[in-house]
């Protein structure tokens, strides 16, 4: 009931940007339409299945299973889902799974939850669910549950409240959040709210915004939103925004494009969006795309890569600017702020999408 | 994949003799990797494999397989060790080359090895998630000054970059080792942090922490003893002050704001925000009375009188928040912002000229 509200709020919100859109669209494509270079951006992730060979290639093959969902996320975000090679990314994907249902990195690589729910998300996305014993992976995450019902990464114990998230947004993408304590596991992230209304890695730890996604994203899922303080949380979200129009994850930080994903997502799922300008985001978000090797890097200048293509991209479209909005991206499909899958995905597997901002 | 403050060059300029040898570096990499993983499947945890997982994570930190690896050999030399102590026959020859005083020397030199690792990339999970076993490893087997030893390093590091959430959190983890809780220092260290820099957030938020443990009021937990210094009053003050010349430092820096709204509302006792009475409803969940609160509280069944033209009312308090599930979960004296009164007797219908009234006293 509380995410219902949250998002009659947001549909009040997105009635006072459409008005602003119409004067764009008037004129034609929006400036923001016309900086966007989707077809660079699908060169730039096709390209990257090709390129093994770098050393950036060799030092992230841990986290090999969440590259591979960043990349794919992003071409179905951009209509280009169809020039993944999807066969060959859901065989690899199962090479990764170990016997006791967990996913790793890559190959061979020790199975952990972050890895788990990149592989979850993937074949999601693939529609290939009915590759993987869904009770087994069910059970493997829900084993990582302890008794205060936060969740570790793996066997070796490491609690974080970006593993709570992980957990349920896996089993519910699985159909299994029943085999969890779930209100534990809320009572878990409510321990570690803080002064400023955010969220720690862990109980006592300070205000991150990557931290406030994966909370407020839990929360979420859990229909347990109303234990957050909005005003507070939206506020301190809000002062993320710097001069130059980017998001950053903490005070005095500097802005990062994946920012757009962590902080927005949380702002959109809290029905303030509109607390931060809209227009200098979505310009500092273009400003940080290679125009001439596609790709979105972490700020204007910088080298770009796959995991802040994927966020600038996602952030885009949750600011708003998909096909299906006046003075959107030709192009530009619907993410949703939760589960951070398109919105496809969860239409066509019958989960809940959050109300349209 | 993920690259942070990396300066683009356009492929058309790189230097070529240098991405070669980046590429040849990429190349032993994916060896070494390849390697480890195959004695991993083999299930060869030895020396060789300590020797090769080191050289793995010197160059990429973020490998944790590698670092499970060896956490997996530390482990079973630490086993093996336990158990040769506790042979009891003297003519047994020793079960294993492994000694608490040899494992004792392992783990030291994993210190060191992480040392140096952190001071390289002090920002991956996978140093503070070793860390942290290998200080409990060593806790184990004793140790008694490991702690404040911990405790100095981290401080070093906390000097060369105030900001590490890292190193906060496995601060607070060493906080949470020692044998007593001692807020005041906490926040005696967030005090000098502060002063050093009124624009460190990390230390304004450890300070919320030390300082809603060491005056915990109303419905909060008190974690500490209080201190000799005094009362809530007089913590409030000396916050504001502190706030203060933070922000005539510099009045645009979010830091001190935020942690005065916070103070504010901390401090001020719960106020009382909204009455509601409700006609007469057949259906047993309407609440006829609800009385919404600034904050949490509790013991409201002791300390609210609800009275009808001046005669008190008998009737059921509830905490309300979030619905059924939380009903269902009631502690013995749950604290709520919102509570509903369910009156033995219904209330008279709105248009009746009864007065209703509440008295409140609550700590």
């Amino acid at each position: 009931q509380r995410s219902k509200k949250f998002g009659e709020m947001a549909e009040v919100e997105s009635a006072a940007r459409d008005s602003a859109n119409v004067e764009d669209s008037a004129e034609g494509k929006s400036s923001e339409a016309q900086k966007f270079c989707i077809e660079k951006h699908r060169q730039y992730v096709l390209k990257l299945q090709e390129n093994t060979n770098t050393f950036e290639y060799a030092v992230t093959e841990f986290l090999r299973m969440s590259g591979i969902y960043w990349g794919l996320t992003t071409m179905h975000l951009i209509s280009a889902g169809d020039q993944m090679k999807s066969q060959e990314i859901a065989e690899w994907v199962m090479k990764c799974q170990h016997p006791s249902g967990g996913f790793g990195g890559s190959i061979n690589h020790d199975p952990h939850m972050l890895y788990t729910l990149s592989a979850v998300q993937i074949l999601a996305i693939l529609d290939r669910m009915e590759l993987i014993d869904k009770d087994k992976v069910a059970e493997y995450v829900a084993g990582l549950q302890k008794e205060d019902g936060s969740f570790v990464g793996d066997e070796w114990g490491e609690v974080d409240t970006r593993f709570v998230y992980c957990a349920l947004n896996c089993l519910s993408l699985l159909g299994q959040l029943h085999r969890i304590d779930v209100d534990k596991a809320v009572a878990f992230v409510v321990s570690a709210m803080n002064f400023d209304g955010g969220f720690g890695c862990v109980p006592g730890a300070e205000s991150h915004g990557g931290q406030a996604f994966c909370c407020v994203g839990a929360l979420a899922i859990a229909g347990a939103l109303h234990h957050l303080r909005p005003d507070d949380l939206g506020w301190w979200l809000c002062e993320r925004q710097v001069q130059g129009g980017g998001l950053n994850g903490r005070p005095e930080k500097l802005p990062d494009v994946c920012y757009s994903w962590w902080v927005l997502s949380s702002l959109v799922m809290l029905g303030r969006a509109d607390w931060i300008d809209r227009k200098a985001l979505a310009a500092f978000i273009l400003e940080a795309q290679d125009t001439h090797a596609g790709g979105i890097a972490d700020r204007p200048g910088d080298e770009a890569d796959v995991f802040h293509t994927f966020f600038g991209v996602g952030g885009l479209s949750l600011l708003g600017y998909t096909q299906d909005r006046p003075g959107g991206i030709a192009g530009l499909k619907r993410v949703d702020p939760v589960y951070a899958l398109p919105v496809e995905t969860l239409e066509r597997m019958g989960l809940p999408v959050w109300p349209v901002a | 994949a993920i690259m942070h403050g990396v300066k683009r060059v356009p492929v058309e300029e790189r230097d070529a003799a240098l991405e070669a040898a980046k590429m040849a570096k990429a190349q032993k990499l994916m060896a070494l990797s390849q390697m480890i993983l195959q004695r991993k499947k083999e299930g060869k945890l030895d020396e060789e494999t300590l020797k090769l997982t080191l050289k793995a994570v010197e160059t990429n930190p973020e490998f944790y397989t590698a670092w499970n690896l060896r956490r997996m050999i530390l482990k079973l030399r630490i086993d093996s060790a336990a158990s040769t102590s506790t042979a009891t026959d003297a003519s047994t020859p020793s079960a294993s080359e492994h000694t608490p005083q040899s494992v004792q020397t392992l783990l030291e030199q994993e210190l060191e090895l992480l040392a140096g690792a952190i001071a390289k990339s002090p920002k991956t999970y996978c140093l503070w998630v070793h860390r942290q076993w290998t200080v409990q490893a060593l806790l184990d087997l004793g140790n008694p000054d490991l702690l404040d030893k911990e405790l100095g390093l981290c401080a070093e590091l906390l000097r060369a970059d105030e900001r590490n959430f890292h190193c906060w959190a496995f601060r607070l983890a060493l906080r949470r080792l020692a044998p007593a809780a001692d807020a005041a220092a906490d926040l005696a260290f967030t005090t000098d942090k502060i002063n050093a820099n009124f624009s460190n957030y990390s230390a304004w938020h450890y300070r919320s922490k030390a300082l809603a443990s060491l005056h915990a009021h109303g419905t909060q937990q008190r974690t500490a003893a209080a201190p000799a210094g005094g009362g809530l009053k007089e913590a409030v003050d000396a916050e504001t002050q502190l706030v203060e010349g933070a922000v005539y430092t510099d009045p645009l820096d979010q830091s001190p704001w935020i942690y005065l709204r916070w103070l504010v509302s901390w401090a001020l006792p719960p106020s009382l925000l909204l009455v509601a009475a409700r006609p007469p409803s057949p259906s047993p969940s309407s609440p006829p009375l609800l009385l919404a609160f600034s904050a949490a509280v509790s013991g409201v069944a002791a300390g609210v009188t609800v009275t009808l033209n001046a005669a008190p009312l008998t009737g059921k308090w509830e905490a309300v928040e979030g619905g059924e599930r939380t009903r269902a979960q009631a502690p013995a004296e749950p604290a709520s912002q919102v509570w509903a009164f369910y009156p033995t007797d219904p209330l008279p219908p709105p248009h009746s000229t009864a007065s209703l009234s509440l008295s409140l006293s609550l700590s």
